[in-house]
């Protein structure tokens, strides 16, 4: 995620920060609730998944689809590809939020697989079939990793309070 | 473990759970079942049977649970996981209201939709071993299914 603080865990309630596409960075005061960190080995696009509660009581859900990008001298680097925070009211609401994202909107043109330009002649059906059901077995890959991540999240907070 | 407040847990707790306020047989205890892609299932419940098909040369496994929850229902729990995975490829929870149900429950599944691309189930050998193995751990548990044809979980 990024940025995290330091050690939200070990230290409780502080001033927390996430970016946010498209908008200004949600920023408040709260702590940690339980975080997945959803890397796997072979994929190329994951998401890594946190609960915060704040002072306030509210609840704060935080995904981030996070690349497996070249980088130059064959080393690969990870960026977020896409932030998504959001404040809620009510825990039911954090969870329907969590549960109801769409993580194959993650997945888009130049991110993950390369971009085409549709009606450029001098790219052959083939190729666009060929690319087509790559992103569809990307697509099915990451929506089943967001999938255990949601399960494996909320199921390490079981039954304890939040 | 105490009661699990309804609106301080992430876990979608079962209709009833709290029980008629008769005592409780023995084993009974508060458990979070993992169901990916939503929150998990709380049950007040003990624990009936533990099976999985487990052995060398699957690219996946399955194991099932099923629990009796407090208030009269069923409670099964399925995880289908891969050799030197660190916990469960896949999990589901649901409840069933009666025995029969549970049976129909599992003859709905295929295993298959839990399989990630390249996890060596590719070629159509590893299916049949895999889908084998899978209708062998419900034979074992359940017996054959009367009509032979597989049921949906969902109907049921």
């Amino acid at each position: 995620m990024n940025p995290r603080p330091e050690n939200p865990l070990a230290t409780g309630w502080g001033l927390v920060r996430l970016r946010r596409d498209g908008t200004h960075p949600l920023r408040f005061s709260g702590r940690l609730i339980a975080r997945h960190d959803g890397a796997a080995r072979r994929a190329t696009l994951w998401h890594d998944l946190a609960l915060y509660r704040t002072e306030q009581a509210c609840f704060v859900v935080e995904i981030v689809a996070q690349l497996l990008v070249a980088a130059p001298r064959c080393e690969r680097r990870i960026r977020p590809a896409r932030c998504h925070a959001a404040l809620f009211d009510t825990l039911d609401g954090a969870l329907t939020r969590m549960e109801s994202h769409d993580p194959s909107h993650d997945v888009c043109p130049g991110i993950a697989v390369p971009a085409f330009r549709l009606d450029d002649p001098a790219v052959p059906a083939a190729m666009l079939m060929m690319h087509a059901a790559a992103l569809q077995g990307l697509c099915r890959d990451v929506e089943r990793r967001y999938r255990i991540g949601v399960g494996v999240l909320l199921a390490d907070i079981g039954l304890r309070e939040v | 473990m105490s009661a699990p407040s309804r609106h301080r847990t992430v876990c979608e707790l079962e209709d009833g759970c709290f029980g008629s306020g008769l005592a409780l047989g023995p084993g009974f205890q508060w458990m979070a079942l993992r169901r990916d892609g939503k929150r998990p299932l709380a049950v007040l419940a003990r624990a009936l049977l533990q099976a999985n098909n487990r052995c060398s040369g699957l690219p996946s496994w399955s194991e099932i649970r099923i629990y009796e929850t407090s208030a009269g229902r069923f409670a099964s729990n399925l995880c289908h996981a891969a050799p030197g995975a660190t916990g469960p490829t896949w999990s589901d929870a649901w409840l069933s209201d009666s025995p029969e149900a549970v049976r129909a429950s599992f003859h709905g599944h295929d295993p298959l939709v839990a399989v990630a691309t390249g996890s060596g189930c590719g070629d159509t050998r590893a299916v049949q071993r895999f889908r084998g193995a899978w209708a062998g751990l419900l034979a074992a548990i359940f017996g054959m299914p009367a009509d032979g044809i597989p049921h949906d979980r969902t109907a049921s």
